[in-house]
């Protein structure tokens, strides 16, 4: 579990150096990965035969914590939120569905093409309905993280 | 204030943005935002998948539309992290017209991650996938040369401006062709991981959820064409992949699949 977490940070730090993310920011998108992967995992191992809930929460968890850390550092919610969400992303599905296509195992393309599209619309909607919530709670809880990392420092001195 | 200025202004952010990959509510969005702090009326912007309209009229005046053609599009974050911040200084009153021009045309201009560190970041990317979807420690390592010695030719054909289908379909190809060469040096066990977890800096599993995004926040025309577009890469890929495996069965035998 541990290894996977930090599998999906490291990953998804490599995919935010594709897509030029500043560099200071690369590690919080990390953690918006690792988060992501975090929360699939753990409701996979929760809810048995969970079906498509385990993506729906962790695309919820990852631009969840996209918000707050877009708040905390002025940048737009995209910057976090896209890499946040790869470790999710059905790329290997639309993958397995256009290779099964083209070597003529239609009811296999099928079955995939079927996932992946379910899945994508799934991760859709999960950021959909945070991205519709009200800015001001996740404002509320990034200034709240400000202040904690503040006084932290503070008393270090 | 030259109304003509700020109808560029507000292209030239929205074109940085669409080719930066942003999605096309916030590109539209930022335009919008752009025309009326510089005090037009009637401003309307529209952006579909390649291209972008900027409309709007000076207090008593007529009305002034641009439309931009955007062909390319990547990936850079910084350079929408960039226009968000001279968007929000320029409503803010921060910054002229003019100079937030020549501060865009700055940012257009900015260069990416150098090549050496953007190949080991789709390396480290693959090696990592590789073993997230269920490879072992070897698969990953493979993948890990695999991405890395694929990535190569992309970086040659990227110079040389190839792009779209042929360059997805020389990804794929490639990594198919590494991934067989390691199985048979006898590296690697299993190819579907190696083959997978290399190509997927280049699958579109993005593309496809921003697509339905877009349909979702009602963007029907760029939702839609964005869906085409992501299966199409996908295609392309697989083709590459496919074509390669075939030709090795023919020449040298054995069932890879």
């Amino acid at each position: 579990m541990m290894l996977q977490i930090l599998l999906a940070f490291a990953g998804t730090v490599g995919f935010s150096i594709i897509f030029n993310v500043p560099r200071r920011e690369l590690a919080l998108c990390g953690i918006a990965g690792a988060c992501g992967w975090f929360v699939l995992q753990l409701t996979m191992g929760f809810i048995p035969n969970a079906g498509v809930a385990d993506t729906f929460f962790a695309a919820m968890a990852v631009t969840c914590i996209s918000r707050i850390f877009s708040f905390m550092r002025k940048m737009p919610v995209t910057v976090y939120m896209i890499p946040g969400i790869i470790p999710l992303v059905p790329g290997t599905g639309i993958y397995h569905t256009m290779f099964n296509a083209i070597m003529g195992d239609y009811t296999e393309a099928l079955l995939w093409g079927i996932q992946t599209l379910r899945t994508a619309g799934v991760i859709a909607v999960g950021l959909l309905v945070v991205l519709t919530l009200p800015p001001k709670l996740f404002s509320f809880v990034a200034d709240a993280c400000i202040n904690i990392f503040a006084i932290r420092r503070r008393l270090r001195r | 204030m030259d109304p003509n200025n700020a109808i560029k202004l507000s292209i030239l952010a929205g074109e940085i943005m669409l080719s930066s990959g942003a999605e096309t509510h916030r590109v539209e969005d930022t335009m919008l935002r752009i025309l009326e702090c510089c005090g037009l009326v009637n401003a309307e912007s529209l952006c579909t998948s390649t291209s972008i309209f900027a409309s709007g009229a000076p207090v008593g005046g007529t009305s002034i539309t641009m439309l931009k053609r955007v062909k390319n599009r990547g990936n850079n974050f910084e350079k929408i992290a960039h226009v968000n911040e001279l968007s929000r200084s320029l409503a803010e009153g921060k910054i002229g017209i003019e100079a937030a021009i020549s501060a865009l045309e700055d940012i257009q201009a900015r260069p990416p991650y150098s090549k050496i560190v953007r190949l080991l970041g789709a390396a480290v990317a693959s090696s990592c996938f590789a073993m997230m979807l269920g490879g072992s420690l070897p698969d990953s390592a493979n993948a890990f040369i695999a991405a890395f010695l694929m990535q190569i030719p992309l970086l040659l054909l990227e110079r040389h401006n190839v792009a779209g289908v042929l360059r997805n379909m020389i990804g794929g190809g490639c990594a198919a062709l590494i991934a067989l060469v390691l199985i048979n040096l006898g590296l690697g066990s299993t190819i579907d991981f190696i083959i997978i977890g290399s190509i997927m800096p280049l699958l579109p599993g993005v593309s496809l959820t921003n697509a339905i995004r877009d349909i979702l926040d009602g963007d029907l025309l760029s939702g839609s064409a964005r869906i085409l577009d992501a299966f199409l890469v996908a295609i392309a890929i697989a083709t590459g992949v496919g074509t390669v495996m075939m030709l090795w069965m023919s020449v040298f035998g054995g069932v890879v699949v």
